[in-house]
């Protein structure tokens, strides 16, 4: 049989307290100071490896990881609960008693010392109360130990519902250890709401006076599967244990990171490659073990900068901020002294990378673009984006070609993003929209940078979607029109073989053109269209970039009109127009006050 | 060779006079000799343009070398003749890489003219040195079929090395440059001057390009071709694979 603890944490993360069919919301989250940020999320058995958790519950997971090797959760709303495998464990620990007071001291230990890391401001009135009275410090850890995943989280989450037996409770706080086949008379004496269900099939239930899980089971299954579909016995059976229910598994953190504090500080570039090879080697070692390979690299140069400096360094900050983009930004640490000043690379990578000499050579790209407002005092490298290593065939000689035209393109990506910035080098999607300068987008190939919330929210999107990304290794990029579904590719390109031939050059924005014949103009340009016209002596002049073109022949018009949606409608008729010395223009009238814009060259 | 005219005394045994057999011969060790230099120079890439095979000497162009195109700058079709042999080098999947740096480039364009987007990599670099570096570091990547580019002025050293990139890596360099570059010195293997001649009431492009240099060409000579037939140009969505995707 199963023993599995849950631990219920309704502090880590905004919890919901449950109590007998009272629903209140209560925001917890402040109350630890790490914050749970905006990753709360439900969880689901596809897509669990990609979901972010609250990072206080995964350095809660790595807090219980001690007491088993099975931490995780399983589906709920909230993930405020972490379900532990203690089966054939606990004996290590004294029985389950000593384990639950262990595991409780513990927790108690992690959050006094997340208090004291400097979040006393944002207490809430709850904590307050803990802190003043120390013997319910353990309250913030409720819990249970059942013989189901399910059994365990709807005991822990009702633990203070009271009634339960005096010899079950153990430990300073609320928490219930349900013997060995006990679990489903425990469960038949609490609401349904245990059993993880839709509000909507609850509040069904509850209309029908359903309220306890023993009244539920007393139900025929055959007509509750009919009426309320196949997940609430799945529930019934997962917590009664007849079903398995699996743990999904909360991974390692892994950071890889190194860092060196210079005893005598250097502005020299050689001792700051040697140092950065130094840390590089570390990170690469690390990222080997764990079978990965860095997708974005940070690096952080502390400088001192003397008072005289100051001044200096601002004018630096603000020049390599205006021509590298959000690539290279210069900080002024405002924490610390005011004299110190932390300028950050950052480098995005094509494919995941774990070779230190590859990386030392891209970081030197933007070394030697850095100009440095002082002495450096420490220097940071951290993989702040890793992704998992596809297997190479290692190489017997480091003088040997390095096989393979993709290996060879991805370091071209990566050479050109270190130098240009990861805003330079793009790929292209094609999109079904009429308008011309909105028919394609550019893709960045590599991962955008950390400061570009854009960014961010492409990098949340891929880790949500679970969908390896359209370009390179582990990077995340919109899923573009032509992957998303083979139907939507298609639909494209027959939005494309309908339309005419496209100019090569596409102005930026279209530029309107002077006529030089009121009389006869452009709006000639249609009768043009006709072979008979093309004879005529006078032909339609205009005049662009301080040159005079004759228009000797167009094909046209080709009616663009569109974007109304967009609040930007636009109405077009294009003309292909060739001049008198062959060259051929993209140009057009606009709709509504006929004036006319070149706006393409067919170069 | 002015030691060699020097000796006033007519020499006994007047050599036979030159069979075009012994030319030929003489031509191929030439040819050989030439190949010894550069590793690329016995591929040749098809120009995607039947008639201006025919008109360059190695029946199209060497791959792993720079191609010039001399073009006025509105509207010529030059691009468009380049894309034609670009399509062609980059026919195995290999992407075709766009320096960009006026940011006007079309994609659709090209897709319209058999380039899927999958193969194009775009880069926009924003000053000049970083133009001629960004085309220098595609041009000796194994991995990229075809390089376009309008680095407008080139100095001797990076035209030089531009070009020894282009044989590391084996790819064309295809660059486009104003007329007026016609003066200058050139390291590219093949250099052409496309000028658009007016055609007819069809859409399809006549230009007239005169081969300037070109190893085995003798002399300049000129070509008038149509382009644009429009049943080869629609054939960008034949499957290529994404190259960027794992």
């Amino acid at each position: 049989m199963k023993r599995i603890l849950c631990l219920w944490l309704p502090e880590v993360c905004g919890a919901r307290t449950i109590g007998l069919g009272v629903h209140a919301n209560i925001q917890h989250a402040a109350s630890f100071g790490v914050g749970c940020g905006d990753s709360v999320q439900v969880a689901n058995p596809q897509g669990s490896e990609q979901q972010s958790w609250p990072e206080t519950l995964q350095q809660l997971a790595e807090l219980c990881r001690q007491f088993s090797p099975t931490v995780g959760v399983i589906a709920a709303e909230l993930p405020d609960s972490l379900l532990l495998d203690v089966t054939g464990s606990s004996h290590l620990f004294g029985g389950e008693r000593a384990l639950v007071g262990g595991l409780v001291e513990q927790i108690a230990r992690f959050v006094a010392g997340n208090r004291v890391a400097g979040n006393l401001a944002n207490q809430s009135p709850r904590c307050a109360l803990t802190r003043s009275a120390p013997q319910v410090h353990g309250a913030i850890a409720h819990g249970a130990i059942a013989d189901t995943p399910g059994g365990a989280w709807a005991v822990a989450h009702w633990c203070t519902a009271g009634g339960w037996p005096a010899e079950w409770l153990c430990g300073p706080g609320r928490f219930v250890i349900v013997p060995p086949g006990h679990t489903p008379a425990a469960l038949r004496r609490l609401p349904i709401q245990a059993l993880r269900l839709e509000a909507q099939t609850i509040a069904m239930l509850t209309s029908l006076a359903v309220r306890w899980i023993g009244q539920l089971e007393a139900l025929p299954r055959s007509e509750l599967a009919a009426r309320f579909g196949q997940q609430l016995l799945d529930r019934l059976d997962q917590a009664l244990g007849r079903l398995e229910e699996p743990i999904l598994p909360l991974r390692p953190m892994m950071r890889f990171a190194a860092e060196l504090a210079l005893c005598y500080p250097t502005s020299s570039r050689e001792h700051l490659e040697a140092i950065l090879e130094r840390l590089l080697c570390q990170v690469v070692g690390q990222l080997r073990e764990a079978g990965c390979g860095a997708m974005q690299l940070r690096c952080h140069l502390r400088c001192t900068s003397q008072h005289r400096a100051i001044a200096y360094s601002d004018t630096i900050a603000s020049t390599t901020a205006s021509t590298m983009g959000a690539r290279m930004a210069s900080t002024m640490a405002s924490g610390d002294a005011a004299d110190t000043q932390t300028l950050r690379l950052e480098l995005g990578l094509f494919e995941p990378l774990c070779d230190a000499a590859q990386l030392l050579q891209l970081l030197q790209l933007q070394l030697e673009r850095l100009r440095l407002p002082g002495m450096v005092t420490a220097v940071h490298l951290e993989a702040a984006t890793t992704a998992p290593l596809a297997n190479q065939q290692a190489r017997l000689f480091a003088a040997e070609p390095t096989g393979g035209d993709r290996r060879q393109l991805a370091a071209l990506v990566n050479r050109l993003c270190a130098r240009l910035g990861w805003q330079a080098v793009l790929g292209v999607r094609l999109r079904p929209e009429a308008q011309p300068e909105l028919a394609f987008r550019y893709v960045p190939l590599v991962v955008p940078s950390l400061e570009d919330p854009k960014g961010t929210a492409q990098r949340q999107h891929s880790q949500r979607s679970g969908s390896r990304p359209a370009f390179g290794g582990g990077t995340a990029f919109p899923v573009d029109v032509h992957r998303a579904a083979p139907g939507a590719g298609v639909q494209s390109r027959a939005v494309w073989d309908e339309l005419s031939i496209r100019p090569l050059r596409l102005l930026r924005q279209p530029v309107a053109v002077e006529l030089c014949f009121a009389s006869h103009g452009l709006c000639g340009l249609a009768a043009l269209a006709t072979p008979r016209a093309a004879e005529g002596a006078l032909l339609p002049q205009f005049r662009w970039r301080g040159r005079v073109y004759s228009v000797r022949y167009a094909w046209g018009p080709e009616r663009i009109e569109t974007g109304w949606w967009r609040g930007q409608a636009i109405g077009r008729d294009y003309y292909q127009i060739e001049t008198t010395t062959g060259c051929r223009l993209w140009i057009f009238r606009q709709l509504g006050d006929g004036r006319w814009f070149v706006h393409g060259l067919f170069d | 060779m002015p030691q060699d005219q020097a000796p006033p005394a007519p020499d006994p045994h007047p050599p036979p006079a030159p069979s075009e057999a012994v030319l030929e011969t003489l031509r191929r060790r030439l040819a050989r000799l030439e190949k010894l230099y550069s590793r690329n120079s016995n591929t040749v890439a098809a120009t995607g343009c039947a008639a201006l095979d025919q008109f360059l000497p190695a029946g199209g162009f060497p791959c792993g070398a720079l191609i010039e195109f001399l073009a006025p700058d509105d509207g010529s079709g030059a691009v468009g003749l380049a894309l034609l042999s670009a399509r062609q080098a980059c026919r195995q999947g290999k992407p075709l890489v766009v320096v960009d740096r006026a940011g006007q480039f079309y994609p659709p364009a090209a897709a319209c003219l058999g380039i899927s987007p999958q193969q194009l990599l775009i880069v926009q670099p924003h000053s000049q040195a970083d133009e001629h570096w960004t085309i220098n570091q595609a041009l000796r990547c194994t991995g990229v079929g075809a390089v376009l580019a309008w680095p407008g002025t080139i100095d001797h050293r990076s035209f030089r090395r531009l070009q020894l990139a282009a044989e590391h890596g084996g790819g064309l360099g295809l660059l486009i440059r104003p007329p007026s570059a016609r003066r200058e010195p050139s390291w590219a293997q093949v250099r052409l001057a496309v000028e658009p001649l007016p055609g007819g009431t069809s859409r399809k492009r006549r230009l007239r390009i005169e081969l300037l240099r070109c190893r085995g060409a003798d002399g300049s000579r000129t070509l008038e071709v149509e382009l644009g037939d429009e049943k080869e140009v629609r054939q960008w969505h034949i499957p290529s694979p994404d190259i960027f995707a794992t």
